[in-house]
């Protein structure tokens, strides 16, 4: 074909036609967008008239300066309303259908505390096609529920019948109101919210970190008790497993069930047949790591696919994590300085060399301590003295006083668990508070962790 | 002439009906229709948008080659509805958060496409203008109508007004939709069906009548 006859062709004429079509939409929907583009002050507004009925004055927070990325979901802007002193956030929240779904929460202020939530609108969604089903009386359930330190639940609101068959929806604007609220606490006002101990754990997002705990056992078993994250529009699930040192499953039981549809009484031996299941038992079950229901080889739990995900989910957690929830089994590892802490174990006896976090204003403090068989304290040395004011000639004979205490002893000298200064009962190394607060921590660290430290061995 | 814009327009209001008769735009519907005023929007929504791509389709059929007429259709049903978006996320904020997702699903609604396909492309603008309105307004009243029974039995409420506190819930899901959208295919068939008979009865009737009127004028008077 010549070029002449191209040009001439219907081939030519079809690329023309369609290419110009195309030229003349682009321009056009260029011309419109710049025309009727909704700015981000106008969505602003827009928001402020929704739920104030009327201008107020907003101070922006900078936004750089701050924690910005949550577990399940990320703020996006935050505003001071200086009229009434709560806070506008936008934020956008995880686990929706199909993805995040954004909203205006105002996260209200009494005292300097967050008090409850007011208004919650959503301002955008990413193919929530179901979202407008959501009743505007599901909104007020955030108003009308606030719980001071307690996370709102979809499940709460599933129960209440408010989610209008948008559970996935409702998931994610409930993500974004619990993220706006620790945003508020831990970045504007300061306060300490529960960091996710499981946050660096494999596959922990199948869990809420915040409700699942674990425990090592004296025979190097650990169990764990699991709040497994809904699967799909279940609600969430409990496990409890057992995972012995061997790494396989010994035992799991569902202590709650999160499915909505009902599982029939065969769900208890449905989980057992986890049972001696290794990492490997449970991953070559599925196509891949996400455990996902649908993506299994074969099916699992016949009838059930969404609670066999959610026990898959479980055991994969427990025994992927066997080594990291035994490293991280130490009581009291907040007292120390993890790395420069080093222990052995001779004759049923444990020899540790405790390098203390500083307490308030003093430097680190050292401690050679000894726990003998009895779990009593068989020697304390204090090799490094942290005092920033010198604690005096007294200092050996004052830490010396704890030989022969056991852990009940060391624990009944202050009123809770955190052997903070001034949290003494009747005063501790007198004059010198913050030594004897080191000193009484390390003898806590060293008999508390005892038995994990004969299970383990010693790392010296 | 005047009798050929009726018959298309009373074409796509009852008798080819995109909603009830053709079963179009299904997505939509069951999508919607839990909600009055979101069913109505979303007819309104498409009443322009059909009319507008009827017209620029016919408009330009005779440059569109018959080989790419499927995609340039596409483009230029999609960039309606890009401006649709714009314009009523711009000035008509809530029901553009009414429609949601829906809203975007309109470029690939079988109405559009099939109306271009069927029609727009073989008549000249002013019958395309017509067939797109009254296709878009039959569905806007059938999803209105059923918006309104479906929103009334599963909320209580019409258009957002509380009349009563019994309510079937399930009615305002997608699958109580899927029951009165079934239930109302089969009310109109029937009132149609009706309407068609009465109507072919009385012309049958009119068609004898002329009948026996002719054979009686031709009779041959006998003479006493």
């Amino acid at each position: 074909m010549t070029a002449k006859e191209f040009f001439k062709s219907t081939s030519f004429k079809c690329i023309a036609v369609l290419l110009s079509i195309l030229l003349i939409c682009g321009i056009l929907l260029t011309i419109c967008n710049a025309l009727f583009k909704v700015t981000d002050q106008e969505r602003f507004d827009r928001v402020i008239s929704e739920i104030y009925g009327q201008s107020v004055t907003t101070e922006e927070v900078k936004l750089s300066e701050v924690e910005t990325k949550f577990d399940k979901g990320t703020i996006n802007s935050a505003y001071k309303v200086t009229d009434d002193g709560n806070y506008l956030v936008n934020v956008s929240g995880t686990g929706g259908f199909a993805g995040t779904v954004t909203c205006w929460v105002v996260v209200k202020i009494t005292d300097n505390a967050v008090s409850g939530i007011g208004n919650v609108i959503i301002e955008s969604t990413q193919g929530e096609t179901y979202i407008n089903k959501i009743p505007s009386s599901a909104f007020d359930f955030y108003g009308d529920n606030y719980v001071a330190g307690e996370a709102y639940d979809v499940a709460d609101i599933k129960n209440a019948n408010l989610t209008g068959g948008a559970t996935m929806s409702m998931t994610a604007v409930t993500n974004c109101v619990n993220t706006a609220i620790d945003f508020i606490k831990s970045q504007i006002l300061g306060e300490e919210i529960a960091a996710n101990p499981y946050a660096d754990y494999t596959y922990a997002s199948f869990i809420d970190g915040l409700k699942s705990s674990h425990a090592v056992n004296t025979d190097g078993s650990i169990s764990y008790h699991l709040v497994i994250n809904p699967v799909e529009l279940t609600n969430a699930f409990e496990f409890d497993v057992v995972v012995s040192a061997d790494k396989t499953i010994a035992s799991i039981t569902m202590t709650v069930n999160g499915s909505t549809y009902g599982f029939g009484a065969d769900a208890d031996s449905k989980v057992s047949s986890l049972v001696g299941a290794t990492l490997d038992d449970v991953k070559a079950k599925f196509t891949d790591d996400t455990f996902a229901p649908n993506s299994d080889v074969g099916e699992i739990f016949t009838g059930a696919s969404l609670t066999g995900t959610a026990a898959y989910r479980a055991a994969a957690f427990a025994l992927a994590n066997y080594d990291n929830a035994l490293a991280n089994a130490w009581t009291y590892a907040d007292f120390i300085d993890k790395e420069a802490t080093s222990y052995t174990v001779a004759d049923s006896s444990v020899s540790y060399h405790l390098v203390i976090n500083p307490v308030e204003l003093t430097n680190a403090f050292e401690f050679d301590v000894v726990v003998s068989a009895d779990k009593t304290i068989a020697s304390i040395t204090m090799t490094v003295n942290g005092s920033t004011y010198g604690f005096g000639a007294d200092a050996d004979s004052k830490v010396s006083s704890l030989v022969g205490a056991t852990l009940d002893d060391v624990k009944a000298k202050f009123t809770d668990d955190t052997f903070a200064p001034n949290s003494d009962v009747g005063e501790i190394f007198t004059g010198a508070s913050l030594t004897g607060t080191a000193a009484y921590r390390a003898a806590a660290y060293a008999l508390a962790n005892y038995d994990l430290a004969i299970l383990l061995g010693g790392n010296a | 002439m005047k009798n050929k814009y009726g018959k298309i327009a009373l074409d796509g209001l009852i008798f080819n009906n995109p909603t009830f008769v053709l079963v179009l735009g299904t997505c939509p519907t069951l999508g919607l229709i839990s909600s009055a005023s979101s069913a109505f929007g979303m007819g309104l929504t498409v009443v322009v948008i059909l009319t507008l791509s009827n017209m620029l389709i016919s408009a330009f059929r005779k440059i569109i080659p018959n080989e790419v007429r499927i995609p340039a259709y596409i483009v230029i049903i999609a960039t309606l509805v890009t401006l649709a978006r714009m314009i009523l996320e711009k000035l008509v904020p809530d029901l553009y958060d009414s429609l949601g997702g829906f809203l975007a699903l309109i470029v690939v609604n079988c109405i559009i496409l099939g109306r271009a396909e069927a029609f727009a492309n073989k008549h000249n603008v002013l019958e395309s203008a017509v067939d797109g309105l009254a296709n878009g307004l039959g569905f806007t009243c059938a999803l209105t109508i059923m918006g309104i029974v479906c929103e009334f039995l599963g909320k209580g409420s019409i258009f957002g007004l509380q009349i009563m506190n019994f309510k079937i819930a399930a009615l305002a899901t997608p699958a109580g939709a899927f029951i009165i959208f079934g239930l109302s295919i089969a009310v109109f068939t029937y009132v149609l069906n009706t309407f068609m008979r009465s109507r072919r009865i009385k012309s049958n009737k009119i068609a004898r009548e002329n009948l026996l009127d002719k054979d009686a004028g031709a009779m041959p008077v006998k003479e006493a």
